[in-house]
């Protein structure tokens, strides 16, 4: 009696596990990163909830064929958790040399500039024309984030830096006047002085972009995404053409 | 003088209570450290895990951030707070974004012994919590106590105690000696000086004085009891010296009693022992009446007999009408009958002859030389009528011309009670020959006789009571038990030797062996 009950166990037990299994290969998604970024992405930390490159990543991949979740952590983390195969993709990246070791960046699919702003209260007449001008000042940075020849030159020429976890950490930071200046994404502080008019009054934007550059979705060469880089490349250039 | 102080009551009082007091507040001051230090520890533990509460938030926000900048403030935070030897941020990819370690020095303190962990590791896994209520896991704080500054604390707490008891020691030391020889040793010493002029031969009228200031406490309860005892120690002593006195006229009525009792006893004794030397005496002249008797009653018999033959002859010799033949037969039986009063009047002579000189010495004490040998058969012959039908042989052994100057009646006295007692005690229903062995050997310097009979010997537990006076088992047959006593005190006391008995087997016999001094004239 109790064997033939033990025998029914065993083969229900199985039979769920089998189910479960197929499942969750049915519902496999890959997961992609990115780091709240208004307008580009939300503004939070977790599951993204929309932005311009959240909505065009979705329709990408839909277009592919393949699932997939966005969410948005720190970018430092982000990096991290692409290096320990936590997840498959970046929602945006500028390719780089130090990232191109675990990261393949597929076409450019954004492009736009990076900007210093300034306390127009505290440095009215701040101008700049190479990165000297910036020694005496303090500049707040978004931490993980890699500003291209900014960073070369903040180690050679020492420039001061104050590394925020994110944007409007800095935007603050600079209106209370604990720093002088902000590198940030142009799109993102227009978001961000959107939202926040009074800041207008305070934060000014340097004429003179730092840089501009060329966003890719960046997939992991950990993931089996990595096999699908043709075709999301493919997808991309024809979004592209259709605008 | 710090001798006489160190063996004085305050000190030894001081010296107790001060250890005491010592011993138990370092004993105390130690568990209580001990507690204290358990306390601390707890105190510790709920310090590090409500900083570790209070700051979860920055330390997960630092982690999910990976902030270094954030991470490091954090730490420095934690190992700010002395217990901490060791904090570390750790993101959940294991990669440790900060850590830092006190460079505290650490102290070996001795209250690592008590505790078994020097050192306490906590762990605390952190969470994001993102806008939406999600939370994340970020890695985990640890951090790492040393207790060793804490015991080093408690260790300088320690010291301070043992200084500061030290010194209070000190001082509570010199206050309870102060009050212990105010309140105590020397209302004592006060009171043993005031009992000490207690003369205990005149106990009447000696009173200790009370202490003053001490009348109702332990102090002078003791004083009063001494008094007490002292008050009815007197009562006793008056009492006991008239108990003794009354005691003493007892006694000294009872001693008088006893001397003169005794001196009547010792009387009586010398009485005694005279009326044995009488009945001795007695004993002798019966003896000798009796042995003169028949040569006596011979002699009358035939002077009778003669008597009436020259009756006859004479009546003849009158008338004329003798013959030849009766003058011859007269003549006859005169010469017969002289003859036998001759013999016999002769032998009694002899007897007289021997038994004068025996009588004379027990009448008389006289000292005078005589020969050994000849006076032992002189008493012999006077104890012939004892002797006879005994069949008893005696055997002299004595050197001829064994002469020597004391008094004889007292060996007749030693060989008489000897030669007695062995045919009353020793030949009593004795069916074998009857012995007396008597040899007597002589030297310039003493003379030692042995005394042996084969009778039935003397029975081992009379042995050692038969010189004692009064002493015999033949009570009901007359004896005095004086014999031996007075053979006793005539060889010790009048011929200064001694006498012993030398087998005290019974059915070998009995054996006196006597020794004493040549005696020179």
């Amino acid at each position: 009696m109790n064997n033939l009950a033990g025998k029914k166990f065993i083969f229900l037990y199985i039979i769920i596990i089998l189910l479960t299994f197929s499942t969750l290969k049915a519902q496999a998604e890959f997961i992609i990163l990115g780091d709240p970024w208004p307008p580009w992405t939300s503004e939070n930390y977790g599951p993204a909830q929309g932005g311009i490159a959240v909505d065009f990543a979705y329709k990408l991949f839909e277009n592919a064929g393949i699932k997939i979740q966005i969410h948005l952590h720190p970018w430092k983390r982000v990096i991290r958790m692409i290096q320990y195969g936590q997840a498959d993709g970046i929602l945006m990246t500028q390719p780089s040399k130090e990232l191109s070791e675990f990261i393949h960046f597929t076409e450019p699919v954004f492009s736009g500039k990076e900007v210093i702003c300034f306390n127009k209260v505290n440095t009215p007449d701040f101008k700049w024309n190479s990165f000297n001008d910036l020694k005496n000042f303090t500049i707040g940075t978004i931490l993980g984030y890699n500003y291209g020849n900014f960073s070369s030159a903040k180690e050679n020429l020492s420039l001061k830096t104050v590394e925020s976890q994110n944007l409007i950490s800095n935007i603050k930071k600079l209106v209370m006047g604990r720093i002088d200046l902000v590198i940030c994404d142009f799109a993102a502080l227009n978001t961000i002085l959107n939202n926040n008019p009074e800041l207008k009054n305070s934060i000014s934007i340097s004429e003179k972009p730092l840089y501009e550059w060329k966003y890719s979705i960046g997939i992991s060469k950990f993931s089996e995404l990595f096999d699908k880089r043709e075709d999301i490349d493919r997808l991309i250039i024809k979004m592209k053409k259709q605008s | 003088m710090f001798n006489n102080f160190f063996k004085k009551l305050t000190f030894k009082h001081t010296l107790i209570t001060i250890s005491v007091v010592f011993i138990t507040g370092a004993l105390l001051s130690f568990f209580q450290i001990i507690y204290d230090i358990s306390l601390t520890r707890k105190k510790i533990t709920d310090d590090i895990k409500r900083l570790a509460n209070i700051t979860e938030e920055a330390a997960a926000q630092s982690l999910y951030h990976l902030d270094k900048v954030q991470a490091e403030k954090l730490i420095k935070g934690y190992i700010k707070y002395p217990p901490i030897k060791n904090a570390s941020l750790t993101d959940n990819f294991g990669i440790t974004l900060y850590t830092e370690s006190s460079n505290k020095k650490q102290k070996s303190s001795i209250f690592k012994f008590f505790f078994s962990d020097q050192t306490e590791n906590y762990h605390f896994n952190l969470f994001y919590t993102t806008e939406n209520n999600s939370l994340i896991s970020v890695g985990r704080l640890e951090i790492q106590t040393d207790y060793s500054a804490v015991y080093g604390e408690f260790e300088d707490r320690v010291k301070f105690i043992a200084v500061s008891n030290i010194f209070q020691n000190i001082f509570l030391a010199l206050l309870i000696a102060l009050i212990f020889h105010k309140s105590l040793t020397r209302p004592i010493l006060k009171l043993s000086q005031s009992i000490a002029k207690i003369n205990p031969r005149s106990p009447k009228g000696n009173k200790v004085n009370l202490p003053s200031g001490h009348e109702k406490d332990e102090m002078g309860s003791l004083a009063s009891a001494i008094n007490t005892i002292l008050r009815e120690y007197s009562d006793l002593n008056l009492q006991l010296e008239k108990r003794v006195e009354e005691r003493t006229y007892d006694l000294q009525q009872a001693n008088d009693k006893l001397t003169e009792s005794l001196n009547q006893l010792e009387n009586a004794k010398d009485k005694l022992v005279e009326s044995e030397k009488m009945a001795s005496l007695g004993s002798l002249v019966a003896g000798v009446s009796h042995e003169i008797n028949t040569p006596v009653g011979n002699s009358v018999t035939a002077a009778s007999y003669l008597f009436g033959k020259l009756q006859i002859f004479k009546k003849n010799f009158i008338i004329n009408e003798l013959s030849s033949k009766e003058i011859d037969s007269f003549i006859s039986n005169s010469d017969e009958a002289l003859d036998i009063i001759m013999k016999n009047l002769e032998r009694a002579a002899k007897l007289v002859s021997s038994f004068k000189q025996i009588a004379v010495d027990q009448t008389y004490s006289s000292m005078r030389i005589f020969e050994f040998k000849k006076h032992i058969e002189d008493i012999l012959m006077s104890l012939k009528p004892k002797l006879k039908g005994l069949d008893i042989e005696i055997n002299i052994k004595c050197k001829e011309n064994l002469f020597i100057f004391h008094d004889p009646g007292i060996f007749y006295q030693i060989f008489s009670n000897l030669i007695i007692n062995s045919i009353i005690h020793g030949f009593e229903s004795s069916q074998q020959k009857k012995v007396i062995e008597i040899d007597v050997f002589a030297n310039d310097k003493d003379i030692k006789i042995m005394y042996m009979d084969n009778g039935k010997g003397i029975n081992e537990k009379f042995h050692k009571k038969i010189f004692e006076p009064f002493f015999t088992t033949t009570k009901k047959n007359g004896g005095s038990g004086l014999g031996m006593y007075i053979i006793y005190n005539l060889v010790t006391q009048k011929l200064s030797g001694t006498i012993e008995s030398l087998n005290s087997e019974k059915g070998r016999g009995a054996c006196f062996f006597i020794t004493f001094p040549f005696p020179k004239e």
